[in-house]
């Protein structure tokens, strides 16, 4: 069982901890996303674990056994790893065989067990009739695939992939995200994914880890970052939020400018934002009844998207909020409206 | 836009005739069947090239400088390109006081270097006895022109390809002479080519390191100059410029347009 456990790790680059005492536990056969904007700590974590940097503090270890800490670390080569790149990183004076190939070469692995692994993964990202072309010759998302046969074909403990994706075009983007998903629900290796694109990340892992000057700010399955951000910095990141600055009422209640707002839970101390979703906000003419959170707006902006409508409106003391409303919803540039924030969607949360 | 064009044409024209045109007269003047070097050539022999090619003086000093071009192209590949992988790939605070000291037979007058060698190996005792100092200061002069090529290559080489190969169990070493070396190969060739012809023709070096009794070929030309003036030399001299079209012609043959491939 190769899970993959990090303890207090620490990288320092000159004064800057660019990974600054990270613990996670991957379980074995997760797929795991780093999450977090450029500069955040992720793409160094994930070379410590590949064995490209030495980290200055802390521990990691596959399966129990351990493979680097402060003192002693084992080479890449020797880590049973397999790692992906943004620039694919295929060998350009080798065949597409030859490149997935160079794995079990190294093994020693005789030549018809060779030829015959190649041909069943060149078949399983569907590339066997160009297994005689240079990488050069190949689109990116074929490059890609390629890419990932070679780094599979050796049967690694733990596949780690740095923005595999951010050289594709957006269509494409999307299709390999789930032949990702689909080569890994097939192979099941645990997997270290570094990306800044929450959509990407959403769409791939079990587990989300989302980073924040080399520091964990939340690890969780999609829909708990997603729905119970732990800090406004992740409902910024993962985004299709409204934050807005707030006062500590009471343990039920914030201010955000002068009005109440009733929210699920208030963080003790602190500066607070709350965070509402574009979509959870209901947008109509009339106020409803009985309902609490309700406000006064107007209509600044109304763009109509297809699927939905985009409204920008704006609160009594000037801040603005975005609502995703269906596409019936029919409100003129200008107009007064109301909005409602239901309690259990407003997440007041530490700045 | 069009008489730019023409005069920039010209201009290019200018140049190239400027460069080639002595060299040219020297090939004429090689086929001269009078004994004075004289341009344009009277009639056409090959009696230089027999003269030059029974010349026992000449003959040493043509091996010589074989000998000696390809050991020291050799060494200084040896030693120019794993400096060139310290410097892109692995150089901390140091690197660019390395950079300096490699190229800095490149950025000094070559006499300059020669004359330090000179008065270093008479420190040490070794003086010019030997063909091992010759050797030595051909290589120095050398070095930078590989390390200059190597490096290039090497900076158009993404660390990710050497990186894959590690992650997927390959030693250093391996790494280096499966994917490394492969791709650097064009660099590697071309800084090969470049020392070969420096040191085929040097002169600087050679003027104050040469020993007695092993004179490379420049220096023997030059020294038959001072005495004679017959198409000898000029008949030397286009064995010379063939020499070194025939080490370029045959690198890209063998090499050069395969090693582009990708």
């Amino acid at each position: 069982m190769a899970d993959l456990v990090l303890g207090g790790l620490t990288k320092r680059f000159g004064t800057v901890a660019a990974v600054d005492g990270i613990d996670l536990k991957v379980e074995h056969g997760l797929l795991c996303c780093l999450l977090g904007p450029s500069g955040c700590g992720k793409t160094t974590t994930l070379r410590l674990v590949a064995g490209f940097i030495e980290p200055d503090g802390g521990t990691i270890a596959v399966g129990g056994k351990l493979l680097s800490d402060a003192r002693a670390s084992l080479p890449p080569e020797r880590r049973a790893m397999s790692m992906i790149f943004q620039s694919y990183a295929l060998w350009p004076h080798m065949t597409l065989f030859d490149n997935v190939a160079y794995g079990l070469v190294l093994r020693g692995l005789g030549r018809e067990a060779i030829r015959a692994k190649v041909e069943e993964f060149l078949k399983a990202i569907r590339m066997e009739a160009l297994a005689e072309r240079y990488p050069g010759e190949l689109s990116g998302g074929q490059q890609q695939r390629v890419a990932l046969a070679r780094a599979l074909i050796v049967e690694p403990e733990i596949l780690l992939l740095d923005e595999p994706l951010s050289n594709l075009d957006a269509n494409l983007r999307e299709e390999m995200r789930f032949e990702l998903r689909r080569l890994h629900d097939r192979y099941r290796y645990t997997t270290l994914y570094v990306t800044h694109d929450q959509a990407e990340a959403m769409s791939t892992a079990d587990l989300i880890v989302v980073m924040n000057h080399g520091r964990i700010e939340q690890a969780g399955p999609p829909e708990t970052i997603y729905n119970r951000p732990a800090s406004a910095f992740v409902a910024r990141f993962i985004g299709g939020t409204n934050i807005l600055k707030a006062r500590r009422l009471d343990a039920q209640h914030v201010a955000v400018g002068d009005l109440a707002l009733r929210c699920a839970s208030v963080p003790a101390t602190g500066d607070l934002v709350v965070s509402i979703r574009m979509h959870q906000i209901a947008l109509a003419a009339n106020r409803a009844e009985g309902t609490a959170n309700t406000a006064a707006v107007t209509i600044r902006r109304r763009v109509f998207l297809g699927a939905s409508n985009d409204y920008l409106v704006e609160l009594a003391d000037g801040s603005q909020l975005r609502v995703t409303t269906t596409p019936e919803t029919d409100l003129a540039v200008g107009a007064r409206a109301w909005v409602g924030l239901p309690e259990r969607h407003c997440l007041a949360l530490a700045e | 836009m069009k008489l730019w064009r023409g005069l920039f044409g010209g201009l290019i024209g200018a140049v190239y005739v400027f460069l080639m045109l002595p060299i040219a007269i020297v090939v004429m003047a090689s086929f001269n069947s009078t004994r004075a070097l004289r341009f344009p050539p009277e009639g056409f022999s090959l009696r230089w090239y027999v003269a030059f090619f029974e010349s026992e003086p000449f003959m040493e000093s043509f091996r010589l400088s074989l000998v000696l071009g390809v050991a020291a192209t050799v060494a200084s590949v040896l030693i120019g390109t794993p400096a060139a992988l310290y410097y892109v790939r692995f150089a901390g605070r140091w690197r660019e006081a390395f950079r300096l000291y490699v190229l800095a037979p490149l950025l000094l007058p070559e006499i300059l270097t020669a004359i330090a060698l000179l008065f270093f190996y008479y420190q040490i005792g070794i003086g010019t006895k030997s063909v091992a100092g010759l050797f030595i200061g051909h290589v120095v002069v050398c070095i930078p022109f590989v390390f200059l090529q190597v490096t290039a290559s090497l900076y158009n080489l993404s660390p990710s390809l050497e990186e894959a190969a590690r992650s997927l169990g390959a030693s250093p070493w391996m790494t280096f002479l499966r994917i490394t070396l492969p791709l650097i190969k064009p660099g590697v060739i071309n800084g090969a080519l470049f020392a070969f012809i420096i040191s085929f023709d040097n002169v600087s070096i050679s003027l104050l390191l040469k020993g007695i009794g092993s004179t490379p070929l420049p220096m023997q030309l030059f020294d038959y100059l001072r005495w004679g003036f017959d198409p000898t030399t000029a008949a030397a001299s286009v064995v010379s410029i063939l020499m070194t079209l025939g080490a370029v012609v045959l690198v890209d043959r063998l090499v050069g347009l395969r090693a582009m491939r990708f």
